[in-house]
């Protein structure tokens, strides 16, 4: 078990290099931390990219935003390019954690962790965002956030590759994140709703899980059809699980609060 | 891992393992047992420190992550006298049992260093992430409302 620093993308993959399948990527360690913690027997290779330049980029460029993967939660809530082109990930990071968390939680330790709750993944696949994935030789590709996780806790990332950054198109439309957890405040999503190019729900499956129907209602006169269109979706998408009596209904609430935050930002 | 971690204003010189925590640093190599590790799961804010001006949960972040860095713990902020948010706990009745009192006031104290003059929304949302199961938080907040005017006077 090793600690290192990896402060440039080719120290990164120097050390990926090196430690091919044995290398744990720690940025905030909010997640991670606790897991060591509590797996003592597991002896990983820790690379620290908290503080690697070219994962702490917050960048518009031509046509989509930037936002690099170690971005904590605390600074995408206080960015203003964020506030004007990524609203639901700007909500989603402000209702995620408590102030001390989203001081070290990043974007891509959300993403990478593969949470079924995770607020930044619900509001990244409503955005429409691509992950920016690097491999240890520096080969480049872009995948839909959505296809990234395959299972709670699973993603297609494997050993030998990393996140490097998030991409965010413009012209998403009116965009918000909700959710409902056992508390206001420092509560892991129990089911979150996010609007941009498209309507998710969030908490719900290992991935975030589209509302197709529901979205094409919300632009429609009738509050309640768009309501019982997502409680269609839920019901589609856990019709045998024990928590669909509650989510059902609960989804209802988080419709009803994007119903009134969209009259609100529209008038 | 060797790290230089500047603890309350010292250079320190530490070598730490892997998987060691801030919180085990801070605790049992530099003996600053203010830091409280409550529930180890970043949650009750018992272990908040100041890490370059931003309240953290120390049982969450990894020591040698900490290379370079400015930690503050509650052992940090008083001088001749106790610290203004210190003595405005003390004033309004803020400390019960004690066990939350040095994250509560670093979480604090990092608002305040931040936004000096906050409203008690500001000061509510601050001190989401720690827990006191004595206070009720009310007198919490008065006191950290009070500081923020102490400091402003001093």
């Amino acid at each position: 078990m090793t600690a290192a620093v990896a402060r440039t993308l080719e120290e990164l993959r120097a050390r990926l290099a090196e430690g091919r399948g044995k290398a744990c990527l720690i940025a905030g360690g909010t997640d991670l931390v606790l897991h060591l913690h509590e797996h003592p027997d597991e002896e990983p290779d820790l690379i620290d990219i908290s503080s690697l330049e070219a994962m702490r980029i917050l960048e518009k460029h031509p046509g989509e935003t930037l936002v690099g993967a170690a971005v904590t939660f605390a600074e995408i809530e206080a960015s203003p390019l964020l506030q004007e082109k990524a609203q639901a990930l700007v909500m989603a990071a402000a209702s995620m954690g408590s102030t001390q968390i989203r001081n070290r939680a990043t974007l891509g330790g959300n993403v990478a962790n593969a949470s079924a709750a995770a607020d930044g993944t619900a509001a990244l696949c409503a955005l429409d965002a691509q992950a920016l994935v690097e491999d240890y030789q520096g080969r480049q590709e872009r995948l839909p956030v959505g296809a990234l996780v395959t299972a709670p806790g699973k993603t297609v990332l494997g050993p030998d590759r990393f996140l490097l950054a998030f991409a965010i198109p413009d012209g998403t439309g009116p965009s918000a994140f909700f959710k409902v957890g056992s508390r206001r405040a420092v509560a892991i999503s129990k089911l979150s709703l996010a609007l941009g190019r498209h309507l998710v729900l969030g908490s719900l499956a290992p991935s975030p899980v589209r509302a197709e129907k529901a979205q094409a209602l919300l632009a429609g006169p009738s509050r309640e059809a768009f309501l019982d269109a997502l409680t269609e979706a839920v019901e589609r998408a856990i019709p045998t699980r024990a928590s669909l009596a509650y989510k059902r209904v609960a989804v209802r609430g988080l419709g009803d609060d994007l119903w009134r935050h969209l009259k609100e930002v529209r008038s | 891992m060797k790290i230089s971690i500047t603890v309350n204003g010292r250079l320190h010189e530490a070598d730490v393992a892997p998987t060691t925590r801030l919180v085990d640093l801070l605790r049992n190599g530099l003996g600053l047992t203010s830091v409280k590790e409550g529930c180890s799961e970043g949650e009750c804010g018992a272990c908040t420190v100041i890490v370059d001006g931003k309240a953290v949960t120390s049982c969450t972040t990894l020591a040698f992550q900490m290379d370079g860095k400015s930690v503050t713990t509650l052992e940090g902020i008083a001088e001749e006298t106790l610290h203004p948010l210190q003595q405005a706990f003390i004033d309004h009745d803020a400390v019960q049992c004690g066990f939350c009192t040095p994250g509560m006031i670093l979480s604090a104290k990092a608002l305040l260093d931040a936004n000096p003059h906050p409203t008690r929304d500001e000061v509510c949302r601050a001190l989401e992430g720690n827990l006191c199961r004595c206070t009720g938080y009310l007198p919490i907040v008065e006191a950290v409302l009070d500081g923020a005017e102490r400091l402003s006077r001093s």
